[in-house]
């Protein structure tokens, strides 16, 4: 009778195990995955700096395009 | 509720938990730190996205920008402007875009601190596109004259409000409208408030030493939280709202007493009762869980050898959805919870897995989810350890200082 239930707890150990590792694993792949398409959607960005009320450029972004967008800016600020 | 998965508490595991507590307070406070250096938003995507047929933007201060239709900027196309209005994990940012005559020509999404299942749905609806050819001086209300999103009301609100301010602006400074003056934010106290106080109340009641109805006043608080704070307002506690807490990202309090009363109440509780009035008192998650308990005659089951495996697996699921909360400041980003995929069928594939091995083996075990799972009782735990510690340290120094 001991020996059914040992045997028996033990399987319970195991279920509960198996359950708690499942569902951990799948909440690390969830997780990573949400992770991986906010890294993917940050990728090639302007930097915005807290407190900051202008982006500050990434170097990635100094294409002769947005430099020039740059100077407009200031020049526009500086009229003001 | 037993705690099947705590350790007894021998010297030496004291010892563990709290070296282990400092270290995740070390942690914490790192990310935070590293978190509000490395924020990032997307804004020159996001303003090509708002005004597509523009070529050129000219940055004006203040988040905004003039949409030119050519290089040589003689084609004004409208002015764009980078606004923000608290969603449900933190600020939303989106890209709003006018006409010279304050029409909404475009809107894009720029940054969003939501829980990723929830704003997806908004993202996937053409929510965003109805409300081009709103006007600056329109009253964008949500459910009169902008319908929102069903199951993402929070995140459909914080886009219209970001509409709302940012066009508003742009006519203000830019294209010398006239406003409207912006009315004062009403205080929301409605249903959901008013049974978050009586739950708390019958908490209380329940709990006292003398109360004999303790076990009929817990299953009446829980049956209500389940079908109140689950399947009609779907708001419980969750691993976002104590990383908004952390971020600073606090939301109105007119328009958000609920949250407020939420978090507050439970810290008071915890602060005075020395309780947790909420997990085994009312958490929606935790009844249905109960209600599945009862009817498969679950009970506390022991994992034996694995406790203590099991317990620091839990306690390193939480510890780490605060620091990727951090590190990204946004509080939804981690929200692993499967609360929404219950109570408004939102979640992705992985959750309703998940929900659904959580709900078979709440037949056999008690309140699986809470016990192996749930991120809040690892802050829970940790709270109560580091509360210990400090007591027992303030009463041995006083106890020196007496001798």
């Amino acid at each position: 009778m001991a020996k059914k239930e040992n045997k028996q707890s033990r399987i319970i150990e195991i279920v509960i195990f198996v359950f708690a590792i499942i569902c951990i694993a799948l909440v690390v792949v969830d997780m990573s995955v949400n992770l991986s398409r906010v890294i993917d959607t940050q990728r090639n960005r302007v930097e915005i700096k807290v407190g900051e009320t202008d982006p500050t450029p990434d170097s990635r972004f100094f294409s002769p395009d947005f430099q020039e967008v740059l100077r407009r800016g200031e020049k526009n600020s500086a009229q003001e | 509720l037993r705690r099947p998965n705590t350790l007894s508490h021998s010297k030496g595991s004291v010892r563990v938990e709290r070296i282990l507590g400092i270290i995740a307070l070390g942690t914490i406070v790192a990310a935070w730190i590293v978190g509000s250096v490395r924020v990032k938003a997307d804004v020159l995507p996001s303003l090509k996205m708002a005004v597509p047929g523009a070529e050129r933007f000219e940055s004006l201060g203040r988040m905004t920008y003039a949409a030119w239709g050519d290089r040589s900027a003689e084609v004004l196309l409208g002015y764009a402007k980078i606004a923000s209005a608290m969603g449900y994990g933190g600020p939303t940012s989106v890209a709003v875009a006018t006409d010279t005559k304050g029409e909404v020509i475009g809107v894009a999404i720029v940054d969003y601190k939501d829980t990723p299942s929830y704003f997806n749905r908004v993202l996937n609806s053409d929510f965003i596109s109805s409300l081009r050819g709103k006007a600056y001086d329109d009253e964008f209300v949500l459910g009169k004259d902008v319908d929102a999103v069903s199951g993402a009301t929070r995140s459909s609100g914080a886009i219209v409000e970001s509409v709302r301010l940012g066009s508003r602006d742009i006519a203000h400074r830019h294209l010398g409208l006239d406003l409207v003056a912006e009315k004062e934010a009403r205080i929301q106290f409605g249903v959901p408030e008013i049974v978050l106080i009586a739950l708390y109340a019958l908490g209380l009641i329940g709990r006292l030493k003398s109360f004999k109805l303790k076990k009929l006043v817990r299953w009446g608080s829980l049956l209500v939280g389940l079908l109140v704070l689950g399947f009609i307002y779907d708001n419980p506690l969750t691993i976002s709202m104590v990383n908004q807490v952390l971020l600073g990202y606090w939301p109105q309090w007119q328009t958000n007493l609920y949250w407020y009363l939420l978090i507050g109440g439970i810290v008071l509780f915890f602060t005075v009762e020395k309780k947790n009035p909420y997990c085994n008192w009312f958490c929606p998650f935790g009844a249905a869980q109960e209600c599945l308990g009862a009817l498969g005659k679950a009970k506390t089951r022991s994992p034996g050898r694995y406790r203590g495996l099991l317990k620091w697996l839990h306690r390193t699921l939480a510890w780490a959805a605060i620091i990727i909360a951090l590190l990204f400041r946004n509080p939804g980003l981690s929200s692993y919870e499967v609360f929404g995929t219950f109570f408004e069928l939102v979640g992705s594939n992985f959750q309703f897995v998940l929900l659904g091995i959580v709900l078979v083996t709440s037949l056999y075990i008690l309140r699986p989810w809470c016990t192996y799972i749930c991120p809040i009782r690892p802050v829970d735990d940790y709270v109560r350890t580091m509360r210990r510690w400090m007591r027992e340290s303030w009463q041995k120094r006083k106890t020196s200082k007496a001798a």
